[in-house]
């Protein structure tokens, strides 16, 4: 190959690569538009309290505080959720001019794509034909459990896999002049967008330091620039370390360390997915191996990630915490090295010379295999499910004044009750929302009124609060704790805040008209008849999904 | 100084390829989407991620090349967005007048530093003109 042509093939081959990844990561799902027009691919609770944490400081410009509604009404609740991975989707979208869960989405696959980008960077380093290689396996980033981040709403996390690569990248290059300046900003960085990618970019940094501490016999001047990456990281993220600590440590928001295995509890990327590319990938292991122990563990950093994060994600197995099965997510990427050099082992037993152009030939073909064989995009448009329904939501979001009350009757999405955020209201919900998916709840009372067709005053409800303990600030560094549900009058402990209510108190009923469930929809319009027979309540919105009531004489005998 | 300039517009030059190759790669992905949208998509991405961090990287220009720079730069202009937006907003500036601010800010504070050094090799490389101390020629063979 022309030597001056190469850096043109090499940008070429790589826009190919963002094309096709682009393409399974979003185009497909999404149909072929950018700018959809309702949130697709909401498919877990935590989608929804994200995006609602997006959408707040779109509309507040605050990101200290939980939004009220999420705390029954109670304000100045600190945000216990590290909060960049928001600003960044937030600036998006003003920017861009698309939807804020457009925005969302688009970032999160454009995260990952670079995120391998870089790491074909860091492998470029050392050998140009294992970067090329390495790129056949990021098909697998959107293929199956390795796309459920994307669904599940795990966002600031991929963001967070990003920086965590973006760390390691800095860290290789530590030797720079400024790059220990650069090394706490990034810190702090992925400390403020996913806490647990930046404790495992420490612990990288802490290790690549020690040994290199070592290695350079002591040298102060290397120990005071790790001093210096030290300070920055900490002046930039002082302000979240109340949090860090009290919360996601001593409240155990961070889930636990027992020291014994750890299932997944979503359905993680296990090894197998990998199909026949997980045998390259072991082939690839063992040259690494076995390179690594005959050049006396020279080039040694290039591999250091993969090493690395093997480890961090398979932590979970002696008990080190289950998080870790989400950074899975990022294995094509952290494992194409091994990939890579498992392809190339392979070549190598072919007798003849193989010309530079098949070293970018065969990712390609490798990525079209996996588009073919493995990638499927998402079937479903998942729990906001059209464009009525997230109407009906957003009506209640921007019309429904806050000292007001409503309740939200069932509906198929409810038991995913992060949901509830997205109404921006304080929401009060039936207990035959967890029909499909009792969580224990005695729902006998409810199932009985719904197969006798009686409609009554009384229900079982509860308003929806995010959590039971609250932090508020005291001051910089201090954070004190309350109990919102018992602040509030409700009572978790019996009945996890479910007791009955009367309908006729609510200002607003928002009803499904539609469900895959054929008679609790029917039971919803029963509700619906009943109220309308009220002079007194109107129909204030309708479409195909919903029918919002507004009730202007509250504690009235609204259910004759 | 020449140098700097004559380079700077030889990458822009680039960079301007490349936003004509992302814009073309959007429009075949996003076939459905109207152009105007695509476009501004792409300038946001630019000018929000992509400029801010490849202006930091030129400081490193020597270091690592266009491809290099460019990609772990744009990783750089994420994690420096939002960290610069995080704490504005702290300081309760608006968010909504962020997205022009925050690129700006870095933008100017990357160039800024980006002429001081380059103002400063140029003093110290007259010094070893007039002093013969020419690094290069001492490491010949």
């Amino acid at each position: 190959m022309d030597e001056q042509k190469k850096p043109i093939f090499e940008f070429a081959f790589l826009l190919i690569i963002f094309g096709v990844l682009l393409w399974m990561g979003i185009g497909a799902y999404y149909e072929h538009t950018l700018n959809y027009d309702y949130p697709k691919g909401f498919m877990a609770t935590d989608a929804f309290y994200k995006y609602d944490r997006a959408a707040f400081l779109d509309e507040t410009g605050d990101n200290r505080h939980t939004p009220s509604y999420l705390c029954s009404g109670v304000e100045g609740i600190e945000e216990r959720y590290p909060f960049i991975s928001f600003h960044n989707i937030v600036l998006f979208k003003d920017a861009s001019g698309l939807e804020l869960y457009n925005s969302q989405l688009l970032l999160s696959v454009l995260y990952t794509i670079l995120g391998g980008l870089l790491t074909y960077i860091i492998i470029r380093k050392y050998n140009q034909k294992l970067a090329l290689l390495s790129v056949g396996i990021y098909g697998f980033l959107f293929v199956g459990n390795f796309y459920i981040g994307f669904l599940f709403g795990w966002w600031p996390q991929i963001m967070g896999s990003l920086l965590l690569v973006g760390i390691i990248w800095v860290m290789l290059n530590f030797d720079l002049k400024g790059f220990h300046i650069l090394l706490g900003l990034i810190l702090a960085s992925a400390f403020l967008t996913h806490t647990p990618e930046a404790l495992f970019g420490g612990l990288f940094c802490a290790i690549a330091f020690g040994y290199n501490f070592i290695k350079n016999k002591f040298d102060l001047k290397l120990l005071k620039r790790m001093s210096l990456t030290f300070i920055v990281f900490l002046l930039f993220s002082l302000y979240y370390f109340p949090i860090f600590f009290e919360s996601f440590l001593l409240h155990g928001s961070a889930g636990s360390i027992t020291f014994s295995p750890k299932a997944s509890s979503f359905p993680a990327p296990m090894f197998s997915h990998f199909g026949f590319y997980g045998w390259l990938i072991l082939i690839g292991i063992g040259a690494s191996i076995i390179l690594l122990f005959n050049q006396k563990g020279k080039n040694w950093k290039y591999f250091s990630m993969a090493f690395f994060m093997g480890l961090v994600t398979y932590s979970a197995l002696i008990g080190l915490n289950e998080r870790v099965y989400q950074n899975r997510f990022f294995w094509p990427i952290y494992f194409g090295i091994f990939f890579a050099l498992g392809i190339h082992t392979l070549i190598k037993l072919i007798p003849l010379k193989i010309p530079m152009s098949i070293y970018y030939i065969i990712p390609i073909i490798l990525l079209v295999i996996t588009t073919t064989y493995y990638f499927q995009p998402p079937s479903s448009s998942g729990l906001v499910a059209n464009k009525e329904m997230w109407e009906g939501m957003q009506w209640v979001r921007h019309n429904v004044p806050v000292e007001e009350t409503a309740l939200v009757l069932y509906g198929d999405s409810y038991n995913q009750h992060g949901i509830y955020s997205a109404f921006g209201h304080v929401m009060y919900n039936v207990d035959w929302s967890y029909l499909p998916n009792n969580l224990g709840f005695d729902l006998s009372e409810s199932v009985s009124k719904i197969e006798s067709g009686t409609v009554t005053r009384n229900y079982s409800i509860r308003p929806f609060i995010h959590h039971i303990e609250l932090p508020k600030r005291t001051s910089l560094l201090k954070l004190e704790y309350i109990d919102v549900w018992k602040l509030t009058g409700e009572d978790w402990d019996n009945g996890k805040g479910f007791r009955q209510r009367d309908l006729c108190t609510f200002n607003y009923v928002v009803i499904d008209r539609q469900s895959r469930v054929p008679q609790l929809a029917a039971y919803n319009l029963l509700i619906r008849e009943k109220l309308l027979k009220n002079s007194y309540i109107k129909e204030v919105f309708s479409n195909n999904w919903y029918s919002i009531l507004k009730n202007d004489k509250t504690g009235e005998s609204c259910i004759l | 100084m020449k140098d700097l300039i004559k380079s700077i517009r030889t990458e822009l030059k680039y960079l301007g390829y490349l936003f004509l190759a992302l814009l073309a790669i959007f429009k075949i992905v996003f076939y459905k989407e109207n152009i105007f949208i695509l476009i501004r998509t792409v300038l946001a991405l630019f000018w929000l991620f992509i400029l801010p961090g490849f202006a930091l990287m030129y400081i490193w220009k020597e270091r690592f090349d266009f491809l290099e720079r460019l990609i772990a730069g744009s990783v750089l202009g994420i994690a420096l967005v939002g960290l610069s937006s995080y704490y504005l907003t702290l300081f309760k500036l608006n968010i909504r007048w962020q997205y022009i601010l925050v690129p700006l800010i870095l933008l100017i504070v990357s160039i800024w530093y980006l002429l001081k050094s380059h103002k400063q090799s140029d003093e110290k490389k007259t010094i070893d003109e007039i002093e013969g101390n020419d690094e290069m020629e001492g490491k010949l063979p």
